[in-house]
């Protein structure tokens, strides 16, 4: 494997590329080479990356142009074609997927495979992980402080706009790859229930409302997912609790609200978490691929939160429970 | 103006003293005895006793003759939950209004004779709840004014922060399970009892309806299927006596709401306070999260006692309101905020979750009494 302790980093950039290249500055070791900007839609101001030396280009330039030197592309954006991606790869290019929920689970197992034949890592950052209070949560839990984990209960809410909404299975797919991740193994059985969906746009893919999935572990842990879209506003809130038998713990968007008494009345305002999620996100993307650290998402972990994202379709699909087969290793109506 | 006095007989209170001084609270409510049946065991006796002296009333080990000599026209009941029921129908054949502890009852069958016989007798029942506190009230309100439109999906954390005796995995191979009813007799020394009473009765059980009471006041649908898991995670008394300290129960609800409760008896160690308890409401404009504890007050000191609560609630009206209520429904013959077919429908629903929970299913809820049908 290549494994540079200096990182020239390209960027295929998407719409929140200002936050990437923002949180890929406080990286040490990371030197940005150049920005993918395909159709001028990633909303970075190019003019002053070029009088910085970064090379702004489209894929086909970036990935033809010797000039462009580069050890490693970040995908950061919903737009890129894998045939572009298995180009990077086949070229040793090191392939960081910031978000692998956009990508079926067969295809990044497909670069993988690529990639070991030719010295490059494909990794990915699944962003809820990387939450500083998930993290901490997660610390509780592996700290053995909270005893055995008895139950996970998690609210993430959100807006999805109707025309470039991804769909909320996506959304539950990182849900419940947390909640597996907590109890370190798939779910045995579950339900999947969701609330009347609402107006649901042509160019929406999936349902968008919200799913509600209740997850039951060996040994009677239990979990209840509540994935909803349907906030009017750009507001999110995020609640994830998990109950073991010697103690609790409580990441809580509502315990970290600040009062604003303005014009309009008063309003609660979430004291966020910044960038320090995608910094995270981009610091173990990096030290993954400089073969300093395990990727905290692996492969595994896609496919097993595939399985069960399977599931749970199948228990919204068939109205009724599903229960996991051995050692077939998927689910099957109860 | 003559303001109607209602004079109260209190029905056993072997475990919820708290409800008899809830309804005393209010002034259209007197407490004029306590009785129970002759036969109970001592420890009844002497719980009765003790609140009799409190109120200065007699205690009386007749229920029969409390009902017919001292005038009553409403009776409270905190007995062991397999007794509720049977002590609602008696006073309810005696004429009497009823304010009857939670839960219903242990068994849908019992909670049908209290149905059948409030209907016939035409009298007011009140399972005591804790809908009018102040942060529940105030979601209500919110709701019910439209701020966030249709109510969609409704979610209740319920978590007690209580200790019940001995953790999960304590007993030694060669001690004897923990006895339900002599443990809890023993916990009430300090308050970490559960459900007082021969049958062992898990936390969905005995806890549930306050949580469903929340849900039926801010959304006021009733839940068609379930699908629930339950476990005892935390406590040896329920690992030995099967029964639940912590569930979980997905609820399918009229007019396509979904929902959820989390409910347990989570420890001392897992809160600061009495518990998460938090509502998540998310409508057609909008959501709402309320926690219940709310309004509070800090007070920390220096030598603070462990248990004791570091956050207190204030301006807290509930007692009041909920005999205000039931002091209304008398008098002009409208619903209690929580009446005996809404406590059938929650007896109902938590035996569907735990039906659900034994095999893996869902299951439905039955939407009326079958008595009645």
């Amino acid at each position: 494997m290549n494994e540079p302790s200096n990182l020239r980093l390209a960027i295929w950039a998407g719409s929140k590329t200002p936050v990437f290249v923002s949180a890929q500055q406080r990286i040490p070791d990371v030197t940005l080479a150049a920005i993918v900007d395909c159709d001028g839609s990633s909303d970075i101001d190019t003019d002053t990356w070029r009088s910085q030396g970064v090379a702004v280009q489209t894929v086909d330039e970036l990935l033809t142009t010797p000039a462009t030197p580069f050890d490693a592309l970040l995908i950061a954006t919903e737009q890129a074609e894998v045939a572009s991606l298995r180009r990077a790869v086949a070229l040793g290019k090191h392939l960081l997927l910031a978000s692998p929920e956009k990508w079926p689970v067969a295809e990044i197992e497909e670069l993988q495979f690529l990639g070991e034949k030719r010295g490059a890592r494909v990794i990915v950052g699944e962003p809820l992980r990387h939450r500083p209070s998930v993290q901490a949560v997660r610390e509780a839990v592996t700290s053995g402080k909270l005893g055995k984990i008895g139950l996970m209960r998690l609210h993430d809410w959100g807006h999805a706009p109707s025309v470039q909404a991804a769909s909320i299975w996506e959304a539950l797919r990182a849900n419940i790859d947390l909640a597996c991740w907590m109890f370190g193994e798939k779910p045995e059985s579950m339900y999947c229930a969701s609330s009347q969906p609402l107006e649901v746009d042509e160019a929406t893919v999936g349902p968008v409302g919200a799913l509600q999935i209740h997850l039951g572990f060996r040994a009677g842990g239990m979990a209840i997912l509540d994935c909803d879209r349907s906030l009017p506003s750009a507001e999110i809130y995020f609640s994830l609790s998990v109950l073991g038998s010697t103690g609790a713990t409580y990441a809580d968007d509502h315990h970290n609200r600040q009062l604003l008494l303005g014009p309009a009345g008063a309003r609660g305002v979430t004291s966020g978490e910044g960038v320090l999620p995608i910094v995270s996100r981009l610091r173990n993307l990096f030290e993954a691929c400089a073969g300093r650290a395990t990727a905290l998402t692996t492969l595994e972990d896609l496919r097993r939160s595939g399985i069960v994202l399977a599931g749970a379709k199948l228990s919204s699909e068939g109205s009724a429970a599903v229960r996991l087969t051995h050692p077939e290793d998927h689910y099957v109506l109860a | 103006m003559t303001v109607p006095r209602w004079r109260c007989a209190v029905l056993s209170v072997v475990k919820h003293a708290y409800v008899p001084r809830g309804v005393a609270a209010h002034p259209q409510f007197e407490i004029v005895v306590v009785a129970d049946d002759a036969d109970r065991p001592e420890w009844v006796h002497q719980r009765n006793q003790e609140l009799a002296d409190e109120f200065s009333v007699p205690y009386v080990r007749d229920v029969a003759r409390a009902l017919s000599d001292f005038n009553a026209q409403v009776a409270v009941i905190s007995s062991e939950a397999e007794r509720h029921c049977d002590l609602s129908v008696r006073a309810i054949e005696a004429g009497l209004h009823v304010v009857q502890d939670k839960p219903m009852s242990n068994r849908l069958s019992q909670c049908e004779r209290v149905v059948a016989a409030v209907e016939r007798r035409g009298v007011k029942f009140l399972l005591w709840n804790r809908n009018f506190l102040p942060a529940v009230v105030q979601a209500r309100d919110l709701i019910a004014n439209g701020e966030i439109g249709e109510v969609r999906s409704i979610h209740v954390d319920f978590y007690f922060a209580k200790d019940a005796g001995p953790p999960k995995g304590s007993r030694g191979p060669d001690d004897p399970p923990i006895d339900w009813l002599t443990f809890q007799i023993a916990a009430h020394a300090d308050g970490s009892d559960g459900a007082v009473g021969t049958l062992p009765l898990g936390e969905l059980s005995n806890e549930g309806i306050y949580p469903l009471g929340y849900i039926q006041m801010v959304c006021g649908a009733a839940v068609k299927r379930v699908f629930a898991r339950t476990a005892a995670h935390f406590h040896q008394v329920n690992v030995d006596n099967h029964v639940e300290d912590l569930a979980t129960v997905t609820l399918e609800m009229e007019r396509g709401i979904v929902g959820s409760l989390c409910v347990g008896r989570i420890g001392n160690a897992s809160h600061p306070d009495i518990g998460e308890i938090k509502l998540h409401v998310v409508g057609s404009k909008g959501a709402l999260v309320a926690s219940e504890a709310r309004p509070e007050v800090g007070v920390y000191y220096r030598g603070q006692p462990e248990k004791e609560f570091k956050h207190r609630r204030v301006a807290n009206d509930a007692d009041y309101l909920l005999m205000e209520n039931f002091a209304q429904a008398i008098a002009h013959n409208t619903p209690t905020v929580l009446d005996a077919r809404a406590g059938w429908h929650f007896c109902a629903t938590v035996e569907a979750a735990l039906e659900s929970a034994r095999t893996g299913r869902v299951t439905m809820v039955p939407s009326r009494p079958s008595d009645l049908d």
